[in-house]
């Protein structure tokens, strides 16, 4: 149970609740009590292992807590015990869904600390792999937002594409999730002979697949908009206070993206927008990530057009022993900004790792904004944020 | 109201489209893609070329290669050099990160396309590859013992900020304890 | 064959037929569980179902083997009477509704001259079986999932009521056999082109009734997980499911003796007699297939959303096309 003035501070944050809650004289008349009711750890919404405690009165929700921890690996202490490239491998299992970018930003915190200079097209092939991973991480949170409203059939549309993308992912670095591909001071190996082509190819056919399966399917239907317009409202305020990044900072109007704004590899030799949107709400987070789909698809192409020749790896000698001293390394990721801490003292292995992993601080965003919505609106606000178990339990 | 329902009837009329396109289910035990050249699968050892060098034992994260060493004369050439006698990979701790492939000098420990490990007991995925079995459980690399901290770490950040501060000489501790090389 | 006359007679024929209806209901269930999964896995470009049998098409039998040898868990704290009395509860009104649908020229069950008026009354009783659901499961998740399915089913029933009224008034009886033979004579003839809103209306209350997806708020996967089912296995679980399906068949069946002729032909040559009830399958077919088609095709409505459209749509459409209809007839 709230106190008197918790609820009435919940019941502010919203307008709209206030009208969807019982009045305080007809709540003591007839004695009517809120409901407190445990979400997850296993649920199926919950985008992995979390838990919300609610509170509800009715459908309405007065309180969400979110309660984090149950995919708790402990990767930070990990790194700090395992040399500089064997951490690499791990950090492939932070963010599951996009691992490519959990590795960049290891990779580039490292790199700041040895001062290395990469050869230009190992930092072009980093590029074209993490905007392929961001199709596969965007297109299926698309068919996830769907799935939780209800939807089941644009997430089997939205995984043939992933599974196809990780057919290409494969072929290049011989995995199909967990890829260990980044090294310190490049990638593993050249691209596979003939994978530009094909990849060139499958974008001609994904642009019309993405169009019809995903943005058709969705965006005209009435029951998406009724679901999603004007739900999980947040100022640009009130986002950058909380610390929300990606799509569901820009969509509420915040023109920031980490690619454009500190590049990292050679975005700044690409030509993309950044897409950002008013609204504010799931339905904007959702126009960002199609609108940054099709973003996607033109740097690859441009990449693809760019590619130069030349190794791959630069020359760093056999042992990794960086002088002490920090390095840090962000990158921009499918969920948003993905940052790296690295503390050196000079020995084999780092002294301290931090990870910023974006799912983890989006997820503030549910206390402040769910209190005041139904009880069914949580599944398109998770939707929005699009976190990763593993990403925010590291 | 005018366009009530059109944007349902526009997404059921692709579901429709779908329901009569080629599926792009692929029936598993029956169908096998083929697997690109570079795929990960389980490792194997050809133990004939193997050196015992034991740089993969020591360049796995996950402790998962173990190796029994003794000195032998393999090749009779009159002089014993390391023999590895036993050999282990333990297939349920492995997580297929390649660098001890990476690593090895004579590319005898290489993966293959298998990926079809079950047991029914985490031990049979151990698999054997020298004369003599190794335990798999016991780890083959005791826990990193990490030189105590410098107590300047700490105050690292300042440092670097004022940059006046004289730079402490990195550790060279690590270096004595053969934990691996790993580029 | 003469000895076998007696079955003709009543209480016989009423008994035999009934235990005729129940089998098929039973089977329709367990049929419309495999065809959801199929037309889902098509939808979705996978096949569905199809290691049991010939192209999948034993997996009903091996649902039911798995459901006959699962444990029946019920939570420790249920009311278990209540708990274990809500499938019946769920399952006896839509076997019982079966009974007044014609299916073929003079083979229906019972032919009441108030057959609407009995599906109507029978159908509502089905709320009943969520609630005790519901209430008998003791977890919030349940409680949740039966308030909105009691709220729902209690509201489309007003426009589902509304909407058959168009047909009544046309026909001027309550019997479901008149109301098919007043649209003998070609699919010109039948009802759902002269009270096309009401056709609609009817069409989204029955999803409305039967649970079935935009109106699936009391399973509501996603947030409720399975609702007033949560805590149900085994065999309660597959009744409470064959009462859904079972339902959604009815529904199908009802929409087509109500609007789509019954078993009458689209064309009069193609009247096969007795086999009629051919077409009273083909086009009850149709409609579960739409309704599966939309269950694989939207995401769900929210509670205040389907309030919405339930009575500030549904009702005031149905009202106005009431005055329609009665002004047609006075033209006419």
């Amino acid at each position: 149970m709230l106190s008197e003035e918790r609820r009435n501070e919940t019941v502010a944050l919203d307008g709209t609740a206030s009208e969807r809650l019982a009045r305080p004289d007809i709540r003591s008349e007839f004695g009517l009590e809120t409901m407190d009711m445990n979400m997850g750890p296993q649920h199926p919404a919950m985008h992995g292992l979390l838990r919300l405690i609610l509170e509800l009165d009715g459908e309405t929700v007065m309180r969400c807590d979110p309660v984090m921890g149950y995919l708790h690996r402990s990767q930070e202490k990990i790194a700090e015990n395992r040399m500089y490239p064997a951490v690499v491998p791990m950090t492939d299992r932070l963010d599951y869904f996009a691992n490519i970018h959990n590795e960049h930003g290891y990779v580039l915190a490292v790199e700041d600390l040895l001062d290395a200079e990469l050869p230009p097209r190992a930092e072009y092939i980093r590029v074209l792999m993490s905007e392929l991973m961001r199709l596969a991480s965007h297109i299926p949170s698309i068919g996830f937002l769907m799935l939780e409203l209800g939807a089941f059939t644009p997430i089997l549309y939205a995984f043939r594409e992933r599974e196809r993308i990780q057919n290409f992912l494969e072929a290049i670095t011989g995995a199909r999730m967990m890829f260990h591909y980044f090294r310190i001071g490049g990638v593993k190996a050249d691209l596979p002979p003939g994978i530009l082509e094909e990849i060139s190819e499958y974008l001609d056919g994904l642009e019309g697949r993405f169009q019809t399966d995903t943005v058709d399917l969705v965006t005209g239907s009435e029951i998406y908009v009724a679901r999603t317009k004007g739900v999980g409202r947040m100022t640009p305020e009130q986002a950058l206070d909380i610390g929300v990044t990606g799509p569901p900072l820009r969509g509420t109007g915040v023109d920031f993206d980490i690619r454009r704004d500190y590049p990292y590899s050679v975005y700044n030799e690409l030509d993309f927008n950044v897409v950002t949107d008013d609204a504010g709400d799931v339905a904007a987070s959702y126009r960002v990530r199609i609108g940054e789909v099709w973003q996607s698809i033109r740097i690859i192409r441009q990449v693809i057009e760019k590619m130069p020749e030349g190794p791959v790896m630069a020359d760093l000698g056999r042992r990794l022993r960086p002088k002490e001293g920090d390095g840090f390394g962000r990158v921009e990721s499918p969920r948003g900004e993905y940052a790296v801490h690295v503390v050196s003292d000079g020995s084999d292995s780092a002294y301290r790792v931090h990870y910023r992993d974006p799912s983890f601080c989006s997820m503030q965003l549910l206390q402040e904004v769910v209190p005041g919505h139904y009880l069914p609106d949580i599944m398109p606000i998770m939707g929005m944020i699009d976190p990763v178990s593993g990403g925010w339990d590291k | 109201m005018p366009q009530l329902g059109q944007g349902i009837l526009k997404g059921m009329s692709i579901t429709l489209r779908n329901l009569f396109k080629n599926k792009i289910t692929r029936q598993y035990p029956e169908y096998k893609r083929d697997l690109p050249d570079r795929t990960r699968g389980m490792l194997t050892v050809d133990m004939d070329r193997c050196i015992a060098c034991l740089q993969c034992m020591r360049v796995c994260p996950d402790h998962c290669i173990s190796i029994e060493q003794t000195k032998r004369d393999a090749d009779g050439s009159g002089k014993p050099k390391p023999y590895a006698v036993g050999f282990v990979i333990d297939d349920s701790r492995c997580m297929y990160c390649s660098l001890c492939v990476e690593v090895c000098p004579v590319n005898c420990i290489y993966h293959t396309e298998e990926f079809e490990a079950q047991a029914y007991n985490r031990l049979e995925l151990a698999r054997q590859f020298g004369e003599r079995p190794v335990d798999p459980t016991i780890d083959p690399r005791p826990p990193v013992k990490k030189k105590p901290k410098k107590a300047a770490a700490k105050g690292k950040a300042d440092e670097k900020a004022d940059g006046d501060a004289p730079k402490k000489a990195p550790a060279k501790a690590a270096g004595k304890s053969s934990e691996g090389d790993a580029a | 064959m003469e000895f076998l006359n007696f079955l003709n007679q009543e209480p016989w024929r009423f008994i035999l037929s009934f235990g005729v209806v129940l089998f098929l209901t039973l089977n329709l269930a367990a049929i419309l569980v495999m065809g959801e999964r199929k037309v889902a896995g098509y939808i979705q470009l996978r096949y569905g179902p199809n290691r049991v049998g010939p192209r999948g098409l034993l997996q009903p039998l091996a649902d039911i083997i798995k459901l006959f040898t699962k444990e029946n868990i019920s939570p420790g704290k249920a009311d278990l009477w209540i708990f274990l009395g809500a499938p019946i509860a769920m399952f006896i009104p839509v076997a019982a509704v079966w009974l007044v649908i014609p299916f073929a020229p003079g083979a229906v069950v019972a032919d009441l001259n108030v057959a609407i008026l009995f599906f109507v009354a029978v159908t509502s009783v089905g709320a009943l079986g969520v609630i005790m659901a519901g209430y008998g499961s003791r977890s919030n998740f349940s409680l949740l999932g039966a308030l909105r399915g009691a709220a729902q089913m209690i509201s489309y029933e007003v426009p589902l009521i509304l909407s058959l009224l168009g047909v009544v008034m046309l026909t001027g009886s309550l019997s479901l056999v008149d109301v098919v033979n007043a649209q003998g004579g070609g699919f010109w003839n039948w009802y759902f082109i002269v009270q096309f809103p009401m056709f609609i209306v009817f069409y989204i209350s029955s999803l409305a009734e039967t649970k079935r997806v935009p109106f699936d708020l009391p399973e509501g996967e996603s947030e409720i997980v399975g609702g007033y089912m949560i805590e149900y296995s085994g065999m309660t679980w597959a009744l409470i499911q064959a009462a859904e399906f079972a339902g959604m068949g009815l529904m199908a069946g009802i929409t087509t003796t109500l609007f789509l002729g019954g078993w009458q032909p689209p064309l009069p040559f193609l009247d096969f007699g007795q086999f009629n009830w051919i077409w009273f399958g083909i086009k009850t077919a149709l409609i579960m297939f739409t309704f599966q088609w939309i269950r694989w095709s939207l995401p769900r409505l929210r509670m205040d959303q389907l309030m919405d459209l339930g009575w500030k749509v549904l009702v005031p459409l149905t009202l106005v096309w009431l005055v329609i209809t009665a002004g047609a007839m006075l033209v006419f």
